[in-house]
């Protein structure tokens, strides 16, 4: 297996001439940021699947949904945290993609419980979740600025296929 | 500027989050709290609406033993102190009576997590004024009563325990009642 193969390093020294640091420095820190709170937020939510249910039911968006979203969104972020820390380059860019895809959602979601004037709990952070408030919606923005970013960066022209 | 997204980078995004969803179901589906193959049961409100508020059903002793020992059922003893040491339903939760003590927010928090909760008290009325003094604090699960109270529970013969509780997060010192 050739280094390239197996180090998920962005391509910062690859054949196409070497990346500048900056941009190789802030890479890092947005995977490492996005992937370990992805990573994180997929624990808290793991540990009690019937509880955050209860949450993504208070959404009042799609509550029929709630049993397979509760199921299935922890492991999504934890499976798209991990490919953010540790993956080659190119599905460093396509979970970019899905995590900036899932935090779009998110944004939408809090930002439509704000607007209604829904009181609830957040969920992002499994118990420990706060209140939805226009601060949630603030920071989901960020991040969305923050995937996008991370997007952008990884997707150069010494991309590989 | 090339925003063109090629469907490689498609399938290696949908890959991810079509993998990540099969680990979800299948880690859902292996464990015993899963919500996929366990009935979901929804609140019926929640922080707004409360006035939507599902009824609390009465259930007499037989039908509350026969809840017993279900991980997602717990007990909850409204009665002072003494009474709850002196007897209570085997595992009961003991609950300070008083709802506006701070000690009510943490059973709150506490019995959140539990679909299904039982109340019990001296007699059915004063367990249902808690149990609805709990559905207006939020509490979103199977509220039930158990008919008669503890004394119900007492005459049947069924599990008892004795003593102080162990593990009693929510009892304070105090030991109001309504």
């Amino acid at each position: 297996m050739t280094s390239s193969a197996a180090d998920p390093r962005p391509a910062e020294a690859g054949a196409g001439g070497a990346e500048p640091l900056w941009r190789t420095a802030l890479c890092w820190t947005l995977r490492l940021g996005l992937g370990g709170l992805f990573v994180v937020t997929g624990v808290l939510k793991l540990r009690d699947p019937a509880s955050f249910a209860i949450e993504i039911h208070n959404y009042q968006l799609f509550p029929e949904l709630a049993p397979a979203l509760a199921a299935t969104l922890p492991a999504i972020e934890l499976v798209l945290g991990a490919a953010l820390i540790a993956a080659r380059r190119p599905w460093v860019r396509a979970s970019a993609l899905a995590v900036t895809g899932a935090l779009a959602v998110f944004t939408v979601a809090v930002a439509s419980v704000v607007a209604r004037g829904i009181n609830i709990t957040c969920g992002c952070f499994g118990d420990g979740s706060g209140p939805v408030t226009v601060v949630t919606v603030l920071r989901d923005v960020a991040l969305v600025a923050a995937g996008v970013a991370l997007f952008r960066l990884t997707g150069d022209h010494r991309q590989s296929r | 500027m090339s925003w063109q997204i090629d469907r490689p980078l498609l399938l290696r995004a949908a890959g991810l989050t079509l993998g990540g969803a099969l680990v979800g179901l299948g880690l859902d589906m292996a464990r015993p709290g899963g919500v996929i193959l366990r009935a979901f049961e929804p609140p019926t409100a929640c922080s707004v609406g409360a006035e939507q508020e599902a009824p609390i059903q009465e259930m007499d002793a037989h039908q509350a033993s026969s809840l017993c020992g279900h991980a997602d059922v717990i007990f909850a003893d409204t009665r002072p102190g003494a009474q709850f040491a002196a007897g209570h339903v085997a595992g009961a939760l003991h609950l300070p009576c008083d709802a506006s003590a701070s000690g009510a927010e943490d059973a709150l928090h506490r019995l959140d997590r539990v679909p299904t909760v039982v109340i019990y008290g001296d007699s059915s009325d004063d367990a249902r004024a808690v149990a609805e003094t709990l559905r207006r604090r939020g509490l979103a699960g199977d509220l039930r009563v158990l008919r008669g109270g503890f004394a119900a529970w007492e005459q049947e013969g069924l599990a008892c325990a004795s003593g102080p509780c162990q593990e009693c997060a929510v009892t304070g010192s105090r030991e109001s009642h309504p």
